[in-house]
């Protein structure tokens, strides 16, 4: 088993997904443990992949040199239309496809507890196995076309995942608004395939990348293809001003569905722009606008986290302020900061997701914050988790999310003046701010509602297990950017050594950096634990009473949802029914009207030539016909 | 086949031909509009005298107007009412102008092609024609025979009251 | 008489049609086996059709009035395919509406071998004949439905059609005057000898060409009897139209432009009157999909639509100084899944409608639940139509589209793209109310076996191609070989 044969991590969930799906209802315990077996298998075999992979490193002279493992086959092709499918194993992939793997298989484990008794219990593993084959196959892809099949797979779980619960009908209008939200962004991700084709004629990323690099492709057109790229990974990972999916897209089973969207699928997006980084480069102006994009996303999604009550939904939001840091990193050309919070996010962020779902079930379905309160006593395990977790998301040290934003604020500097590390250090305070706001008002503090407050109770061990291994990979993740912790792994050194596209860079603790930005996530901590847990939860009401305006823009997550519902309802819509109405009375009923209705098939059969219809549609196909040949003679002319 | 004469006979042919399809749409009582059709039809067997296909001119008449004319009249006699409520249609003004665009565009191109004139007439009388009709020609030939045995069966089944026919009572 | 073994599989079809009607007529009591009379034939055809695949003495036949080359043989498998599935689609129908039962299944296959004779015709007056065989039994069927919608229908065809073949005539008519011949390559021939001079004339009788078969391939501006033809003809019927009148329109007028009028100085004029149509096909048809609520009508407009799709590929086949086969091969390919896909839709809609007794969309409402195989089978074909992998209507579009890039078309891929999210809209629409409502009945339906092997082997054909598209676009490329000279 060499990194030449990482296909098989696919197709073990894939054929998983095929079994399940066609038979699983019938299959002892619904199928479950295939599942399971499926998953696992990939992730032990991912670390022969790996294993396999940086042993071939060993045989390069130079040690920091880039390296990959690829391999194709032929799938189709007419004249000089070639398509091939193949994978594509290096750094990037390698981590991508060990986040997969790692966090495929404990939302496994964890969902045979937590979907215990659900009505198709089968197709929920069906389609979380489906999932996982696309989101690896997304990975390991060594081409674009392969990556978009791959990319709508995943669209099609996720939207059949978020409408698990389709009986009910706010879980069957989130996935539909999830699918069309980010379809218009795979629409974008398309062209942008279709247009880097054009200009290259093949489909590889490799060969696109050195196309790119070497100026074969015109800058202009460069940077039009790669935005309407961007468009995708936009969409797929609910960056502004397609972020309203993702808080609705809550509503699927809790919080396995939840923690697909958070951790898993919505970084697809991320891996797309840094596989594609190097082309990115070509062009510093697109750069520009993948950090503008991940700023404002950042800045915005804090804000309406502030705002919202619904503790799932205050995560969907971190999330979405997470992938804009990723973003912004990204935009400094630091992939491998990036791709560092992109892991130590997969892991706090599971947590919190397991965490909150343990307090929802733990409360019996409770999960607004107006209701819960002190439940620090009642729930200890998950109380200690989820503060953990939230260290983490706040950036505090040592937790592993101090680390990669450290990183990221390192990174920002490549842009002159300073403006990026501000609202970055901005952002980072939003987010210590609500992320203490989550905790405190759940945990801490007043009971808010007595009765939930009596009937909660800690959960049982099977949900209680993955949160304290998460907890653990959460308080260690971060030290993986230190050379001594990698190589002791086996890996050639740190994190950011491992992950490079350029230059290996080797990790150099910066203390006034890593002071200013524990510095700023130590004051958000303080500053929300003086305002909520201080009882002065009465700040936002004020803020209710003193500006109404702003804090309904802020409840209402900047009037987005409205705006998009009022763009397709009058605009789509409107046109259709407008073509509609042209068709209907214009031209179907000139002349007398309701053919089939008035006349009888006894009398003349000419009846029906007088109706109108006919002479109308005669007259469009002579119309057409001048129309055309008169065209035909002026072009012509 | 030149001459005053010819040119005479064209150009009567020509007028009453394009009259007489004028009519059958102007017409507004059928039985009319058949007439004209009749014309038309005996204008077009016309022209086939003047380029001296007389067989086809013959087959003109003897078909168009001898059978498939007659039969138009029969069912249009025979449907109630025929002759009445054919009332103006308002696609008419419309349907003129189109047409008017039409024939423009005719005019213009058959006037500014240059057009492979034959000099004088294939002389092809019936029995070349029949020798065509089964060498070269065969398979459309054939094909037609089809059409027609399929429109033959396909009008008998339309027309066929579905009250008549019960599985039972052919058994 | 030479040369009549060249005809082998429309004889094999017409000897079936001749059956059915005597069996139909002399043996009342065995009517239950019409339709297996006229699969055989339809087996016969092919399995003679069979025989061709592979050789390469290709040789046009009667006078050079047919040729018999891959390329016909292609469509050959097509149209028998096709027309299979109808008859297996159409036996339930036809068994409950109980009349004239012989001749149903005999203008079925006397339409199949028109639609063979139209594919293989290389002389104008052939090809009218042909046009004209497959035409005038679908007039008839499409009108053979008992109510006044299907009466409707059937003379609303019959009208429309007449004229669109006095169009397709006149055009016939000044080919003729101008070159003093009906084959095509001969007109060619005469054509590049006069040069530009008579381009005028060319042009209308090229356009006079388009419109007669556009009308048969259902394309803007030609389409207005679409829709309310294709809801009043009995379903199986109309899956014959939306199917197998389109491919050979197509099928022809690809011929009719690679063998006769395909001068260099007039494929400018083709490539530009083909990409606006395509253009118009597209959006026109999808953004009326939109907001039908008739299954029957929607899939109308959609067909329009996908027939903008094939626009596609033939316009991208004229565009001058590039290569061609790409663009053929994509449109052959794209017949042959568009077949699938949407004769898998329409007989799925047939065993739906005969039990629910509705075309409405809202009465598809959990579907899911009362037929599960239904449900899925229909959602597929949806999905395949929409161009979404893994689905042989994926590599249909992508081919054209790749054909369309490759001739400089790109704002028409562009288009075509947006259009096929726009269509998403409306073919997901009717995946969402099967899947995601809830029934208003709860009753079960069940599926007949000749419905049930048909929708399977139509699904089969969708992901299989779509898993392995090779064996698919090798044929294609192999049927368009025959133009490279």
């Amino acid at each position: 088993m060499g990194a030449d044969q990482a296909w098989i991590l696919v197709a073990l969930p894939a054929a998983a997904f095929v079994v399940l799906a066609l038979c699983g209802r019938w299959l002892p315990r619904q199928g479950d443990v295939l599942a399971v077996l499926a998953i696992g298998a990939s992730l032990v075999l991912y670390f022969f992949v790996l294993h396999d992979f940086l042993h071939q490193r060993d045989g390069l002279v130079n040690s920091h040199e880039y390296w990959s493992i690829a391999m194709h086959h032929t799938w189709s092709n007419v004249g000089n239309f070639n398509l091939n499918f193949g994978t594509y194993v290096d750094p990037l992939s390698a981590v991508m496809v060990g986040v997969v793997t790692i966090a495929g298989t404990l939302i496994t484990i964890f969902s045979i507890g937590y979907m215990k008794g659900e009505v198709r219990y089968w197709w929920f593993f069906a389609v979380l196995m489906g999932f996982i084959a696309a989101k690896l196959m997304l990975v390991l892809s060594d081409n674009l076309l392969l990556l978009y099949f791959a990319w709508e797979g995943v669209g099609v779980c996720s939207f059949l995942l978020i409408g698990f619960y389709w009986e009910k009908r706010s879980a069957a209008e989130a996935a539909k608004k999830a699918f069309i939200t980010t379809r218009i962004g795979d629409v974008g991700l398309l062209i942008g395939i279709i247009l880097l084709w054009k200009a290259t004629g093949t489909f590889n990323i490799q060969d696109i990348l050195t196309a790119a690099t070497t100026g074969q492709i015109g800058h202009v057109y460069l940077f039009v293809s790669l935005m309407f790229i961007f468009l995708g990974a936009m969409g797929k990972s609910a960056l502004f001003p397609f972020h309203v999916w993702l808080p609705d897209a809550m509503e699927g089973p809790t919080p396995v569905s939840a923690l697909i969207h958070a951790a898993t699928m919505v970084v697809a997006g991320v891996y797309l722009i840094a596989r594609l980084l190097p082309a990115f480069e070509v062009v510093p102006a697109s750069l520009l606008v993948v950090t503008i994009v991940g700023l404002v996303t950042a800045i915005l999604t804090g804000f309406m986290a502030l705002a919202t009550t619904d503790i799932k939904k205050v995560l969907a939001y971190s999330t979405i302020g997470q992938l804009g840091f990723m973003y912004i990193a990204l935009g400094c050309s630091h992939p491998d900061a990036a791709i560092m919070h992109l892991m130590t996010h997969a892991f706090f962020k599971s947590l919190l997701f397991l965490a909150a779902g343990s307090v929802i079930i733990g409360t019996h379905h409770n999960q607004d914050m107006k209701q819960l309160g002190g439940l620090w006593r009642k729930m200890p395990i998950t109380a200690v988790t989820f503060l953990i977790g939230s260290l983490a998301l706040a950036a505090v040290p040592p937790f592993s999310g101090f680390w990669s934003k450290d990183e990221i604020f390192h990174g920002t500097t490549a842009w002159n003046g300073g403006w990026v590390t501000f609202l970055l250090g901005f952002a980072a305070v939003l987010t210590a701010l609500y992320t203490t706001r989550l905790f405190v008002r759940t945990f801490l503090g007043k009971p808010q509602d007595q009765a939930v407050y009596d009937n909660a109770h800690e959960t049982g061990p099977v949900m209680v297990l993955p949160l304290i291994i998460l907890a653990l990979i959460t308080c260690v993740a971060g030290f993986t950017v230190f050379n001594g912790v990698g190589r002791a792994m086996g890996f050639p050194g740190g994190f950011t050594e491992f992950v490079f596209l350029h230059e290996p860079e080797r990790f150099v603790m910066n203390w006034s950096w890593a002071a200013a930005s524990a510095v700023i996530a130590f004051g958000g901590v303080f500053l929300a634990g003086w305002i909520y847990w201080g009882n002065r939860i009465t700040i936002s009401t004020r803020l209710a009473d003193w500006q109404p305006g702003v804090y309904n823009m802020l409840v209402n997550k900047f009037y987005f949802d409205d705006l998009y519902q009022a763009g397709i309802d009058r605009g789509l819509l409107g046109f259709s029914y407008v073509v509609s109405w042209f068709d209907r009375y214009v031209v179907n009923d000139t002349g007398v009207d309701g053919v089939a209705d008035t006349t009888r098939y006894s009398g003349s059969i000419l009846k029906y030539v007088q109706t109108g219809k006919v002479p109308a549609y005669a007259l469009g196909i002579a119309l057409g016909a001048v129309g055309l040949a008169i065209a035909g003679l002026v072009v012509r002319g | 086949m030149d001459g005053v004469g010819v040119n005479i006979a064209f150009w009567v042919l020509a007028v009453v031909t394009i009259g007489a399809a004028l009519g059958v749409m102007a017409a507004r009582n059928l039985l009319h509009a058949v007439l004209f059709l009749i014309l038309t039809f005996i204008g077009v067997a016309g022209f086939f005298l003047l380029l001296s296909a007389e067989f086809l001119a013959m087959a003109q008449i003897i078909i168009y107007v001898g059978a498939i004319a007659v039969l138009v009249l029969f069912a249009v006699m025979l449907t109630p009412h025929a002759g009445q409520s054919n009332s103006e249609t308002k696609m008419a003004l419309p349907a003129g102008l189109l047409a008017l665009c039409l024939a423009a565009i005719f005019v213009f191109v058959l006037t500014d092609t240059d057009w492979s004139s034959v000099g004088s007439a294939p002389s092809v009388g019936v029995t070349g024609l029949g020798d065509a009709l089964l060498s070269t020609w065969v398979l459309p030939f054939e094909m037609a025979s089809v059409l027609l045995t399929a429109a033959l069966v396909g009008a008998i089944m339309l027309t066929r009251n579905p009250e008549d026919e019960t599985p039972e009572a052919d058994a | 008489m030479s040369g009549w073994d060249t005809v082998g599989p429309q004889l094999a079809v017409l000897v079936a049609a001749g059956l059915v009607l005597l069996v139909d007529a002399m043996l009342p009591r065995q009517r239950q086996a019409l339709p297996y009379i006229a699969l055989a034939g339809l087996a016969a055809s092919a399995a003679w059709t069979a025989s061709w695949v592979g050789r390469d003495d290709f040789h046009t036949a009667f006078g050079g009035t047919l040729s018999l080359d891959q390329y016909a043989v292609f469509f050959y498998f097509v149209f028998a395919g096709i027309t299979a599935a109808v008859v297996l689609a159409s036996i339930d129908w036809v068994n409950r509406a109980g009349r004239s039962q012989g001749e149903y299944y005999a203008l079925v296959l006397v339409a199949c071998s028109g639609l063979m004779f139209l594919s293989a015709a290389r002389d104008l007056i052939t090809i009218f004949l042909a046009l004209e065989l497959s035409s005038i039994p679908q007039y008839i069927l499409a009108g053979w439905g008992k109510d006044q919608k299907s009466s409707e229908a059937g003379l609303k065809y019959l009208l429309l059609g007449s004229i669109a073949s006095a169009l397709l005539l006149y055009g016939m008519a000044l080919l003729y005057g101008l070159t003093g011949t009906t084959i095509l390559p001969d007109i060619a021939q005469v054509i590049q000898q006069g040069g530009d001079t008579n381009r005028g004339l060319l042009v209308v009788a090229m356009v006079l060409l388009i419109a007669g078969f556009g009308f048969k391939m259902a394309i803007v501006p030609f389409q207005m009897w679409v829709p309310d033809v294709y809801q009043g003809a009995p379903t199986p019927v109309t899956a014959f139209l939306s199917v197998g009148s389109k491919a050979a329109g197509f099928a022809v007028i690809m011929r009719i432009f690679f063998e006769a009028l395909g001068a260099s100085f007039l494929s400018d004029d083709w490539f530009k009157i083909f990409a606006v149509l395509a253009a118009v096909s597209m959006t026109l048809g999808n953004v009326m999909a939109i907001v039908q609520s008739d299954i029957k009508r929607m899939l109308g407009y959609s067909s329009i639509a996908q027939a903008g799709n094939f626009l596609v590929g033939v316009a991208a086949i004229a565009v001058p100084g590039h290569e061609f086969t790409l663009g053929a091969s994509a449109v052959l390919l794209f017949v042959a899944a568009y077949a699938f896909t949407n004769l898998g839709a329409f007989i799925a809609i047939i065993a739906i409608s005969q039990k629910i007794g509705s075309d409405e969309i809202k009465d598809y409402r959990g579907m899911w639940r009362r037929s599960p195989f239904l449900a899925l089978a229909l959602a597929f074909c949806l999905v395949s139509l929409t161009g979404i992998p893994p689905t042989v209507g994926f590599w249909a579009k992508m081919y054209i589209f790749n054909a369309a890039i490759r001739a400089d078309l790109a704002w028409l891929v562009i288009l075509g793209v947006l259009n096929a999210a726009i269509s998403a809209y409306y073919y997901l629409g009717v995946v969402r109310q099967m899947f995601l409502s809830e029934p208003e009945d709860e009753e079960p339906i069940r599926t007949t076996p000749p419905i049930g092997i048909s929708i399977a082997v139509a699904t089969a054909g969708i992901f299989v191609f779509g898993v392995i598209p090779m064996p698919l676009i090798t044929a294609a490329k192999d049927a368009v070989q025959i133009f490279a000279h």
